[in-house]
């Protein structure tokens, strides 16, 4: 080599300060960045990620306190199947198989409960965590969890759970840590026993939650209580209930909707709509992805919380649906099932499937959540069974008087102060750095939140902390249809409609969980009640004979779609409030009435039935009147010749069902103005009436509700409302998408998203077409966020036959060609037929992707 | 020379594998340790950070080989909102700009602690100056 000069100082003092700089980018965030050597680093950083995407053929690993040797079997999709000697064994296994494949999920998923978002990703999770702690409900998870006896499932089952997250988590090595943790620059966090009860917290808040009673009041501030009650009625106006009622077609209860009544507190109903849709988001949020950045964007730590947004006219967003048919109505002569429970759709999802064979035991598949072991869904060697949300009311508020409207210790009782417990939150952000102390004060009831200037607490039976593990796993041991019943009698929160079909040839609905008794002197959960008298509490749980549901019905199938459970003309008594459009629930009905030789795959094709039972009804109306327009207006003869051509599908294909939408939006905005806080936005609705409600006024054609308020002086009707929301949808439609054509197709315009956890757009899946509408068995609507997370049908033969998917991938790896492997099935509406082998060597090596041996850690 | 620039080239990239085995970090150390050893050499922290780049780019092979790293790529790229080539380019290039300058600084450093005298009160009267484990100051600037 050739001797050289001296480098000159600047040359030097340059390199230190890029050396410096590169440094610290390597080792620290910068900009919002994560560090970048950790990230690039191709031994254990990112790229290391590539190497572990595909699991070795073979590995064995050790878990402490295992009993006996655990033996686990990935077959050709990924779905491990566990032989183990006992129920804690395999839930250790499943333990360190879901840590293994899911660690990222399992913390945020156990850190939204917790409300510490904030320590994994920064400030912006401050308000999320914020909610989290006044929600109580991680709080209320633990002392739920601690009070159950040592031995009890849940504890014993939580315990080798754990035991198997933090074997996968000390045998870690760098390169394996998730590719969320690397961005955040941050490590895994130890999993504790009670993280699995947090789970079922967090279920219970995305399908219990429900805040309807603060709208509901101020709702009546702007348009008074008559019609209040009527926009959000106890009892819908179709009936086609989950138990059936004898009848063999939907029953019509069409009512006459109260006039508004002039607005009340205009004010008051502005502050509330503020506060409710702030906290509506913050809770949407901590059950569905938690989007670090606006979408599409590129990750940045340090950009705010992209919160979801609010819905300004869609139905509620639900759409699961479940049904059973007795073996006389199959054209095989077995008993079938299908189930497809819609959530919100993220990446990872939120199911992770799974079989778990204990001789003697157990021997049930399933989806299981990430956290708990036990499939809440799924099938065993007897029966299959899976849920909807029943959305009954388990939650009352209750405004209390307190000493000191600031800064509450006491709460006024049956005429004495009452001591408010209270409890101090730390919320902690990135470092240990303290962002925030709050107070949350609960009374007996349960914790106070701040609603229009008032103090109301909540009495909600998912706060009330119980077992939910050991009916699930009564469930997966159960032999019976009236076995898994009798299981799942002590199911506690979110009251969910299980339906079983067993190989008996039973079939069974019922809708479980405890419901509350309340008192004589508020027998109403969807209003306010006063806090001040303890007669006014709970009086206990409604007896279970009284719950909605039927076993082996004379009409040889069960339906439930979220509709009104039971038929108030069978049982009057308050069951919840402002129930869902019952469009679902009558299209399947209806299909199930008319065909007595079902089979699986007619079954899986009803769960994309592109049919909705709602545009039947509506079209009349909308076709009338743009026809009775015709004459005088070009465009409403065109928007009757559109329509007419409609055969009320939402197939890809079809190009007229983005007009009548668009009109059913523009009605809907057109007719609920009255709803609009004065000065508020077009869509800031404080509440929206399902659209049943609007086919209920749709019979009223002068009702007041029609008339336009910006409009003073005249006096519009029904027909005039519609035909200016026809106009209006023609020129939006046109003025979106062009003239009627190939922009048109319902395809091109509807998507589901399947959102990345964090709501990074690269690890998200956007655009995935799908086949339905608003109202349709597999409803799209929104921004498409909200689906089928899981498609199911088994049929209940001598052996088990079954079949699902789910839009996205058993592995939480980016880089895995399991991330979202099965997205493309479940947007055609296929399922995969699942293996469910009684031993191990049952599944050929030409079905096993992975072996991984469990042993004893020393 | 040539062939023997390419070899050593190679025998250091070697070890920052090795270096990076032990963490991203380890590089900016064993390019300081290269530097302060080759400072005679005019092209040292130039050979120093190619065979940075050389190591990380044979690990980002042998990542490949075991899986779909392209995929890394582009989600990578997609997060920090720049094209796959870019995080590839990003990927090399940091552990160069690191050995680079790592090597700049430490061979200075090098020279500083060679050119500064012995303390007096420890070097023997009967013994030079520079001592015969350091090199000599006046060969740098020959």
């Amino acid at each position: 080599m050739t001797a050289r000069r001296r480098t000159p100082a600047a040359t030097v003092g340059l390199a230190a300060v890029v050396l410096a700089g590169t440094l610290y980018a390597g080792g620290a965030p910068v900009a919002g960045a994560p560090p970048l050597g950790q990230l690039l680093d191709p031994v254990s950083g990112v790229w290391a990620l590539a190497r572990s995407a595909t699991p070795p053929r073979a590995a064995d690993a050790a878990i402490p306190h295992l009993g006996a040797p655990v033996d686990v079997r990935f077959d050709d999709r990924g779905v491990p199947h566990v032989f183990a000697n006992s129920v804690a064994d395999a839930s250790r296994a499943m333990g360190y198989i879901h840590a293994r494949d899911r660690l990222f999920q399992m913390e945020l998923q156990a850190r939204a409960v917790a409300g510490t978002l904030s320590e994994l990703v920064g400030d912006r999770a401050l308000a999320l965590d914020r909610q989290a702690r006044a929600q109580g409900l991680a709080d209320a998870a633990r002392r739920g969890f601690e009070a159950l006896p040592p031995t009890s499932t849940a504890r014993v089952i939580a315990a080798a759970y754990a035991d198997g997250v933090n074997a996968y988590l000390h045998g870690m090595r760098r390169a394996d840590v998730p590719f969320e943790f690397r961005l955040l620059g941050a490590r895994p966090q130890r999993w504790e026993p009670v993280y699995s009860a947090y789970l079922f917290a967090r279920m219970g808040l995305t399908l219990a939650y429900s805040d309807g009673e603060l709208r509901r009041a101020a709702t009546e501030a702007l348009v008074g209580a008559a019609a209040t009650d009527a926009l959000f009625p106890r009892d819908n106006p179709i009936q086609e209930p989950i138990q059936p009622n004898g009848q063999h077609a939907p029953r019509f209860d069409w009512r006459v909707i109260p006039p508004p009544s002039p607005a009340v507190d205009s004010a008051r109903a502005h502050v509330a709509l503020a506060e409710i849709e702030a906290r509506a988001r913050l809770i949407g949020a901590l059950g569905g992805a938690i989007d670090l950045g606006p979408a599409g964007s590129a990750f940045r730590s340090d950009e705010p919380l992209a919160l979801p947004p609010v819905r300004s006219h869609d139905d509620a967003a639900v759409g699961s649906n479940n049904w059973v048919v007795s073996p006389r109505r199959t054209a095989g002569g077995k008993a079938l099932l299908a189930g497809d429970p819609h959530l919100s759709l993220t990446l990872p999802s939120v199911w992770y499937e799974a079989h778990l064979v204990v001789p003697d035991t157990l021997d049930v598949y399933g989806v299981t959540f990430i956290g708990t072991p036990l499939p809440p869904i799924g099938f065993n060697r007897d029966l299959a069974w899976t849920v909807t949300n029943t959305g009954a009311d388990v939650a009352d508020y209750f405004v209390e008087t307190v000493d000191d409207a600031a800064h509450p210790t006491r709460y006024r009782l049956d005429g004495e102060w009452k001591p408010l417990r209270s409890r101090v939150e730390v919320i902690h952000g990135r470092g240990a750095r303290v962002l925030a102390t709050d107070t949350i004060y609960e009374t007996h009831r349960g914790p106070m939140l701040r609603s229009g200037g008032a103090w109301v607490s909540r009495r909600w039976t998912v706060t009330d902390g119980y077992d939910a593990t050991a009916p699930f796993l009564g469930a997966a041991r159960a032999e019976s249809a009236m076995g898994l019943m009798q299981a799942m009698a002590a199911f506690f929160a979110p009251a969910q409609n299980f339906a079983v079909a067993d190989r008996g040839g039973h079939i069974a609905i019922r809708s479980t969980a405890r419901f509350p008794v309340r008192s004589p002197t508020a027998p109403r959960g969807d209003v306010l009640i006063d806090g001040a008298s303890s007669a006014n509490d709970w009086r206990g749980w409604l007896p279970l004979a009284d719950y909605p549901q039927a076993f082996d019905p004379p009409q040889g199938f069960l339906v439930s779609a979220n509709q009104q459970p039971k038929d108030p003309r069978v049982d009057p008594r308050y069951f919840g409030w402002n129930w869902p459009s019952p469009w679902r629930a009558m299209r399947l009905d209806a299909v199930l009435r008319a065909d007595s030789a079902v089979t699986p795959d007619k079954m899986r094709r009803m769960q994309v039935d592109p049919v909705s039972a709602q545009t039947a009804l509506f079209m009349p109306f909308l076709v009338r009147a743009a026809r009775e327009g015709a004459h005088r207006d070009s465009t409403l003869a065109r928007v009757a010749a559109t329509l007419e051509a409609w055969d009320g599908t939402y197939r890809g294909d079809n190009e007229q069902a983005v007009l009548y939408e668009a009109a059913l939006d523009e009605l809907a905005s057109r007719t609920w103005d009255e709803l609009r806080p004065a000065g508020s936005g077009r869509e800031a609705r404080i509440s929206t009436p399902e659209s049943v409600i609007l086919l209920e006024l749709m019979q009223d054609p002068d009702n007041a509700w029609w008339d336009d308020r910006s409009s003073p002086g005249v006096r519009e009707r029904r027909d005039d409302i519609i035909r200016a929301s026809l106009a209006a949808a023609w020129r939006s439609v046109t003025g979106r998408l062009g003239p009627p054509g190939p922009a048109w197709r319902w395809g091109a315009s509807r998507h589901a998203l399947v959102r990345h956890l964090l709501g990074i757009a690269p690890l998200s899946r956007a655009n995935v077409p799908v086949t339905g509408g608003p109202g349709s068995v597999s409803p799209s609507f929104g921004d498409g966020n909200h689906g089928a997370s899981w498609r199911m049908v088994v049929e209940l033969g001598d052996q088990v036959r079954a079949w699902g998917t789910y839009p996205g991938g058993q592995s939480g790896n980016p880089a895995s060609p399991r991330y979202a492997d099965n997205l493309g099935k479940w947007s055609a509406g296929t399922l995969d037929s699942l293996r469910f082998p009684r031993r191990p060597d049952d599944l050929l090596p030409a079905s096993t992707s992975s072996r991984l041996a469990f042993r004893a850690a020393p | 020379m040539t062939r023997q620039l390419a070899l050593r080239t190679v025998l250091v990239a070697a070890a920052f594998v090795f270096a990076t085995l032990v963490s991203w970090w380890a590089v900016p150390l064993a390019a300081a340790a290269f530097g302060a050893m080759t400072r005679r050499d005019r092209g040292g922290p130039v050979v120093t950070g190619v065979a940075a780049i050389l190591a990380w780019a044979a690990l980002l092979v042998w990542d490949a080989w075991q899986g779909p790293v392209g995929v890394m790529a582009s989600t990578l790229g997609g997060v920090l909102r720049m094209r796959p080539v870019g995080v590839y380019g990003l990927t090399l290039a940091f552990p160069g700009l690191l050995a680079v300058c790592a090597a700049i600084v430490a061979r200075a450093v090098a020279d500083m602690l060679a050119q500064r005298p012995s303390p007096p009160a420890e070097v023997p009267a009967h013994t030079p100056a520079t001592g015969a484990g350091l090199p000599s100051s006046s060969g740098d600037s020959a």
